[in-house]
């Protein structure tokens, strides 16, 4: 979509000229560091997080009382507007300071402590002054007290750490000193090597946001938490009955969050100008969040008279996914205990004991009638079958878009080789097993090994025909007698064969000389160091065997088989 | 934000496994300004419209004022865009050609610069960047002018009296205003048409021969114009003088084309110089009176770059002047004088052209060569500088 170079329209006409570098003051973003809307939002978010936590409490502790809740909020709203203001202020004076915990840690204390008092107050019992002097502890600490301190604590923790984010994405002293250095002598925009990816801050601080919400919104339906009447169990949700102050809160905090996320991004965009150069004028951007109010505003609007829940197509998509899954899972349930019960009536006899009883579905997996039942008639399979196609076409089609996209999808590729190689592998290791089992079950002599030597070499690299000859070698030395000794490594083994070999030779070459000159060519042995070797950098080097590396062995291999053969026939005859 | 989408799935899930209708809800708000978002960054720009008023020519020294309008012909508000002019350094000041803006719905910016048109030259000014994107951060868009407009910038221009050359000197066998010069009754044949030429003057009928285009060519009856032929060869500059003594070369060669257009009379130009517009070899420029063509000529000035030529200059310069018809003026900018040019020039002085050299660097023999010139009838002036030139006065012979 791109704009049409063209006549202008007749339009109002602003004209905008961007003053000489020279005449450009940078300092501090000011506006955003003294900006009363972003400690109010931060407050408003950490004040619907409270109170979503605080009605878990009213629900789960009968002695927790409404108005301790309202003082706990009260407190931690407070904390939090305290921290922003003096962390603004801190901000500007220098990050070491912004960060020193012992410059900051009383403004939680004196909030905690206020809290105390508050939550005697609401109670309605403040302790004697002969008893908190007596027994501290006791008439301080109680469970309200540490619960509520800790929630002032953590919250006041938190928003300190959500609005040092997002004081960040405004400029940094080190980058106003550079650009006050760059523009006394440059003319372009200004190289920042100091600058920081304020989009990545960005996306954090919107993480965090959507995190944080999502532990309000799991708070707040743990409002209903219900503890079990008979002293047993877990504690259930009563989950449409949530109050509505709790639902209320959860969505301001997510208002909040987008109106905060709106001025964040201009704080940002903002920074991003002046380290390129350019003064940007404030009154410009004065209708900003008034595009961000009326954007959510707009949103919300239009979401509010769809339907709500599962009438979504997309939502009961979702759900049906939801209960295949649920079905497939009580299948998988249901063939574990059929196995269960075979075991089990082989090992006791099949007539004597008595039949399981029925797999009884768990309450949690049990699937709804028109999706899949979990009865003997098969009605979920065209179900089963169609969400199978569907999610085939969406691995598919997610592999064609990130493919599409970039996405490296040799990693995946070289584990599937690898596991695909295994399963190979492990798969003619089963047919092995299979063909011997059935050799000896039958008492014949299957000729079964050739045939899968063969099918095994056919798969094997360079590498592994190497090894495969040598052991082939070492195997037809182990007939003769030869055979390498377990505590004995090849360079050890090489010169026995070497003699084997010799001994063997020496008669055939006897009569070989007698009889012609030809197979003095088979006399002229490899030699069994090189195939040795040659065996070493298949199995233990990185470099690659070559196929005169094969050759050789296999050549060694022949020579070893021929040789042996015939004084094996010599000896017979 | 590309882990608002991850996270975005995730609340999905969360509202999935839920089954809260309220958390339904959320997650529809959070989904539909995030898509909102998408579409807003995607469509806004298709409402804006980008025109620009730069002007085409400047001359050098000049301060020349640019400026863009951007407007939005929507009724949304495009709430951030932030336009970039792409200008050449020769032109920068220090003024930033970049600013931001936030565009309401049916409105318009005009963004205003200027331009240091320090130097001579062609340049392209832009192309125009915008970049914008949507309040949340969720998406940018973007866009680039196909079009970017150029600016000539004509050499500057000194009065000829300023550096000592008094035309009725100089071309003193100067009688009328308006010297005709070509005898459309005296055809001396036909020849390849060049840009400039009349249209009247092509010879159809040669034309269809050929099969391209030929002007007729004809005998002067009184012909007083001027060539200037002006070696723009790197090799002939030396390491150190190439960008000063060439400008300084174009200023002289723009001078005197304008001081001579002014009183009317032809002037045309030849240079073994590379053309930035076409990268290719500078065209000649016949000689022509008139405001257009004089036009056409500091354009043409504006946009020679020294280069290394194929071929030397004098090579170069007898190939192009043996057709100059009698009493033309040949005057000859080079920054070295040589023994051979002179030769050459000698030359073309016996063919009854008037000769004048005009050599831009003090060198060895220069003064030696200056009188061997002289003794072979060439005009010879060394024009170094400003200054130096401002005491020279030449007297016809």
């Amino acid at each position: 979509m791109s704009p049409a170079e063209g006549a202008p329209a007749s339009l109002p006409v602003e004209n905008v000229r961007q003053p000489p570098l020279e005449a450009t003051t940078v300092e501090f973003d000011r506006q955003w560091q003294r900006s009363l809307l972003r400690p109010l939002l931060l407050a408003l978010m950490f004040g619907c997080v409270v109170t979503a936590a605080t009605y878990v409490f009213v629900a789960l502790l009968p002695a927790f009382t409404p108005a301790m809740a309202n003082t706990m909020i009260a407190c931690s709203v407070l904390a939090v507007l305290t921290g922003c203001f003096v962390d603004a202020m801190a901000w500007e004076a220098g990050r070491d300071v912004a960060e020193r915990l012992r410059f900051r840690i009383i403004e939680p204390v004196g909030w905690i402590l206020l809290l105390r008092l508050g939550l005697w107050l609401v109670a309605g019992r403040v302790p004697p002054a002969a008893l908190l002097l007596s027994e501290p502890l006791t008439a301080v600490f109680d469970g309200a007290f540490v619960a509520g301190g800790l929630i002032v604590l953590a919250t006041w923790g938190m928003a300190m750490f959500l609005n040092r984010a997002l004081l960040a994405l405004s400029l940094q002293p080190d980058e106003v000193s550079h650009i006050a250095r760059a523009y006394g002598r440059l003319s372009d925009p200004v190289e920042n090597t100091l600058r920081s990816d304020r989009r990545a801050q960005l996306d954090r601080f919107a993480a965090l946001w959507i995190g944080l919400g999502i532990v309000v919104i799991v708070l707040a339906a743990g409002s209903q938490v219900r503890l079990p009447t008979d002293g047993g169990g877990f504690p259930t949700i009563h989950a449409q009955n949530i109050h509505p102050r709790a639902i209320v809160s959860t969505i301001a905090y997510f208002f909040a969050g987008f109106l905060l996320i709106g001025q964040a991004h201009l704080t940002a965009l903002r920074a991003r100008w002046a380290l390129d150069g350019l003064a940007v004028d404030e009154r410009r951007f004065r209708h900003w969040m008034l595009y961000v109010v009326g954007c959510v505003a707009l949103v919300a609007f239009v979401t509010s008279l769809v339907p709500i829940g599962d009438t979504i197509l997309l939502f009961r998509a979702l759900t049906a996914v939801w209960r295949v899954l649920q079905a497939l899972l009580f299948l998988l349930l249901r063939a574990f205990g059929w196995f269960v019960n075979l075991f089990a009536a082989d090992d006791a006899g099949a007539a004597a004991e008595p039949a399981l009883p029925p797999f009884e579905m768990p309450e949690a997996f049990q699937p709804e009638a028109e999706v899949a039942a979990p009865g003997n008639d098969f009605s979920y399979l065209p179900t089963l079958v169609f969400w199978a196609f569907v999610a085939l076409a969406a691995l598919l089609g997610g592999y064609h878009l990130l493919a599409a996209r970039g996405f490296d999808w040799h990693w995946i590729r070289a584990r599937l080789a690898q596991f695909l190689g295994l399963f190979r592998r492990a798969l003619d290791v089963g047919l092995r097993l299979a063909a011997d089992v059935a050799r000896r079950v039958a008492g014949t002599d299957v000729a079964t090994r050739p045939r899968a030597a063969r099918r095994a070499r056919r798969n094997m690299n360079l590498d592994e025909q190497v090894q495969f000859a040598y052991l082939s070698i070492l195997d037809a030395a182990a007939e003769q007698g030869v055979a390498r000794r377990a505590a004995e490594t090849p360079r050890r083994y090489a010169p026995r064969l070497t003699a084997a070999l010799a001994a063997g030779r020496a008669p055939v070459a006897a009569e070989a000389e007698a009889e012609t000159t030809e197979e003095t060519t088979e006399s002229t042995a490899v030699d069994v160091e090189d195939v040795t070797e040659t065996f070493y950098q298949a199995r233990y080097s990185r470099q690659a065997s070559e196929p005169r590396d094969l050759l050789r062995v296999q050549s060694l291999l022949t020579q070893v088989r021929t040789l042996w053969r015939r004084t094996g026939n010599d000896a017979k005859g | 934000m590309r882990e608002y989408t991850f996270w975005l799935i995730v609340f999905v899930m969360v509202a999935v496994i839920l089954r809260l209708d309220w958390v339904y809800y959320l997650v529809y708000v959070a989904g539909g300004v995030w898509g909102l978002s998408l579409l807003w960054a995607k469509y806004h720009m298709r409402w804006v419209r980008v025109s620009r008023s730069t002007p085409s020519h400047a001359f050098s020294g000049e301060r020349a004022a640019g400026a863009v309008r951007i407007d939005n012909l929507g009724f949304l508000p495009v709430p951030w865009v932030r336009a970039h002019e792409a200008v050449p350094s020769a032109l920068r000041g220090r003024n930033r050609y970049q600013t931001v803006v936030s565009l309401g719905g049916r409105s318009a910016v005009n963004f205003i610069y200027e331009l240091h048109c320090r130097q001579r030259g062609y340049f392209r000014v832009g192309p125009l960047t915008l970049a914008a994107g949507d309040l949340f951060g969720f998406a940018n868009s973007g866009f680039v002018e196909s079009e970017p407009q150029t600016l000539i910038v004509f050499p500057k221009v000194l009065p000829l009296e300023k550096i000592g050359l008094r035309s009725r000197m100089l071309f003193g066998s100067l009688g009328t205003r308006r010297k005709l010069f070509e005898d459309p009754t005296r055809l001396s044949g036909v020849r390849p048409y060049r840009f400039g030429d009349e249209l009247k003057h092509v010879h159809w009928k040669a034309t269809a021969r050929e099969g391209r285009t030929q002007t007729k060519k004809y005998d002067p009856a009184i012909a007083y114009e001027v060539v200037i032929a002006m070696d723009l060869d790197t090799r002939s500059y030396g390491t150190h003088g190439v960008v000063s003594h060439s400008e300084w070369a174009v200023v002289v060669a723009a001078s005197l084309a304008s001081h001579l257009s002014e009183r009317q009379q032809g002037v045309g130009l030849r240079t073994n110089g590379l053309d930035a517009l076409t990268e290719a070899p500078m065209q000649v420029l016949p000689s022509a009176p008139g405001r257009a063509h004089l036009t056409a000529l500091l354009e043409a000035l504006a946009r020679v770059q020294v280069t290394a030529a194929a071929e030397d200059f004098v090579s170069w310069l007898g190939a192009r002047t043996f057709d100059l018809v009698w009493a033309t003026t040949l005057i000859v900018l080079v920054p070295v004088l040589q023994g051979e040019l002179l030769w050459l020039l000698r030359d073309r002085y016996r063919k009854g052209v008037n000769v004048m050299v005009m050599v831009l660097v003090p060198h060895d023999g220069f003064a030696a060569l200056k009188a061997q010139g002289a003794a072979l009838g060439l005009t010879v002036l060394l024009i170094e500088r400003n200054q130096d030139l401002m005491e020279l006065a030449y007297e016809p012979r």
